[in-house]
């Protein structure tokens, strides 16, 4: 058998892996787009930090960690699919055929429609290349605008801090980390960030970014005074991989849809992680959870598939997990409520923690958490083990704090079951 | 003077024979640094994360450091976020 991985990101690298675990035989090929060893962007933050250096960012350590395993790993950018003719060409111009195929090529940022976005000074951060270039234009004291206060944008945030720059975050939203967070929550992180000195500015829309002539370079904002920068970074979103699968008849939505085997509708061609658009845990419909669990998840489950040992997927669980300089906040499932469900909110704004949690009838759907980690891991094991609450969930309702209590009465052995 | 060492998920291989999953206790010189720690126990400067007492230690100072008796060093893999 002969399998073809093409990304080399967290699901593509495990999906290898797994493929080559099994010991079921075939060949298989892990087709990275970037010239660098697989590494993980997740890592980056850290790089930028300088708490580690590049090979800090490497998914594997070790010599020859897939040579030994038998992954060959080749270094090419995939223009089109032939699904017909099981093949892949490169836009190298070669060609490369499979039995089994796996998309996990991940994600590319996204810029806004705006003029200047092509300019030297505005940057992505993405990439390994990406981070080298954030690297050699950045030193303390530079006024560095951060476009974007997304989940990305947070974590670019923290590491633009340590680097001693001079921070400014504009979002076009009316609050940070809007995918993770709602209004109440949003506020607390954007108040702690500004008491650190980060200016933040939600509600804001860049019209356009100019040079001024002087190495600085100049933003527009719609309805504010303009604003000057030594480095603009974009972080304003991201989308799928998928330009290639044109004429494939492979089917995509946000990402490309697949069904509890990791399988497209075409035949053999399987897709995992940021790519892949698979079931939603709490929903069961199709959606993009672009997060490292996944990823992995996707890429195992896929392997497994395409090797024949048939594994359901039972679908992805939305679950964030944010520090902003310090301030941890997590998300977990339907953290912005259930149709006709109950929630529940505490809020302590002078301390920067809040809780809240959404029910749909006694069972915990979703929640949000602030400046608080001690329990965290039970509102994901409540979610997870759809674990009825009964009279526990009136408990939670008066006092949500009772979390704790809720879970050892009612879900620890829910969750010992699917540990 | 003793130290405690935790680290995270598959790197407790790197730890001592005989050592809980992912916490050991080290018995070390005198002037040793989070670098001598980490080089004794086969740790590549540069790819770990390193905290001391719940405070990142950044590449530039690993070596500078000293250790005290009774510190907590953390050596965990670079992932953020997801």
């Amino acid at each position: 058998m002969s399998y073809v991985v093409v990304g080399a990101g967290p699901a593509g690298v495990i999906a290898a892996e797994t493929l080559s675990g099994l010991g079921h035989g075939g060949n298989i090929t892990l087709v990275s787009g970037e010239p660098e060893a697989p590494y993980s962007r997740m890592a980056i933050p850290y790089l930028l930090a300088e708490d580690i250096q590049e090979d800090g960012t490497h998914l594997r350590h070790g010599e020859g960690h897939y040579d030994k395993l038998g992954i060959k790993v080749v270094h090419e950018r995939v223009a089109s699919i032939d699904s017909k003719g099981k093949s892949l060409a490169l836009e190298s111009g070669g060609s490369l055929g499979y039995e089994k195929l796996l998309l996990a090529t991940g994600a590319t940022p996204v810029r806004p429609p705006i003029a200047g976005m092509d300019l030297d000074g505005v940057k992505s951060c993405w990439t390994l290349e990406d981070a080298r270039q954030i690297i050699a234009n950045s030193k303390p004291g530079d006024n560095v605008v951060l476009m974007g206060a997304g989940f990305i944008g947070c974590i670019i945030l923290e590491a633009l801090v340590a680097r001693k720059v001079n921070l400014t975050v504009i979002e076009m939203a009316d609050r940070m980390v809007a995918r993770m967070m709602d209004k109440v929550g949003g506020d607390i992180i954007a108040d702690w960030c500004e008491k650190q000195g980060v200016k933040v500015m939600i509600s804001t829309r860049v019209n356009g970014v100019s040079e001024n002539g002087d190495g600085t370079y100049k933003l527009e904002l719609e309805g504010k005074d303009p604003m000057n920068a030594d480095l603009v970074v974009c972080a304003t979103g991201v989308k799928s991989n998928m330009e290639f699968l044109e004429g494939s008849g492979i089917e995509t939505e946000m990402g490309v849809l697949i069904n509890e085997h990791m399988e497209t509708n075409v035949a053999d061609i399987y897709a995992a992680g940021d790519v892949a658009a698979g079931f939603d845990f709490m929903t069961g419909k199709h959606d993009v959870h672009a997060i490292q669990p996944t990823a992995s998840e996707h890429g195992r489950c896929a392997a497994r598939n395409m090797a024949g040992d048939t594994t359901a997927y039972r679908g992805s669980l939305v679950m964030n997990t944010l520090n902003t300089l310090g301030l941890i906040s997590t998300s977990y499932g339907l953290w912005d409520g259930a149709e006709g469900g109950d929630e529940v909110v505490s809020v302590d704004k002078a301390r920067s923690k809040y809780l809240r949690l959404n029910f749909k009838d006694d069972v915990l759907v979703g929640t949000l958490a602030l400046g608080m980690t001690q329990h965290v891991g039970v509102m994901r094991g409540l979610i997870q083990t759809r674990t009825p609450l009964g009279k526990w969930k009136d408990v939670l309702m008066e006092d949500p704090h009772q979390i704790m209590s809720a879970y050892l009465a009612c879900a620890q052995d829910a969750s010992r079951r699917i540990a | 003077m003793k130290i405690l060492v935790r680290t995270a998920g598959l790197l407790g291989k790197h730890l001592p024979p005989g050592s809980e999953a992912n916490r050991a206790e080290l018995e070390v010189p005198q002037g040793s640094t989070p670098k001598s720690v980490m080089d004794r126990l086969g740790f590549p400067d540069g790819s770990y994360l390193v905290s001391l007492n719940g405070k990142a230690v950044t590449i530039a100072k690993r070596g500078d450091v000293e250790l005290q008796d009774g510190d907590n060093l953390a050596l965990m893999p670079p992932l953020k976020g997801g």
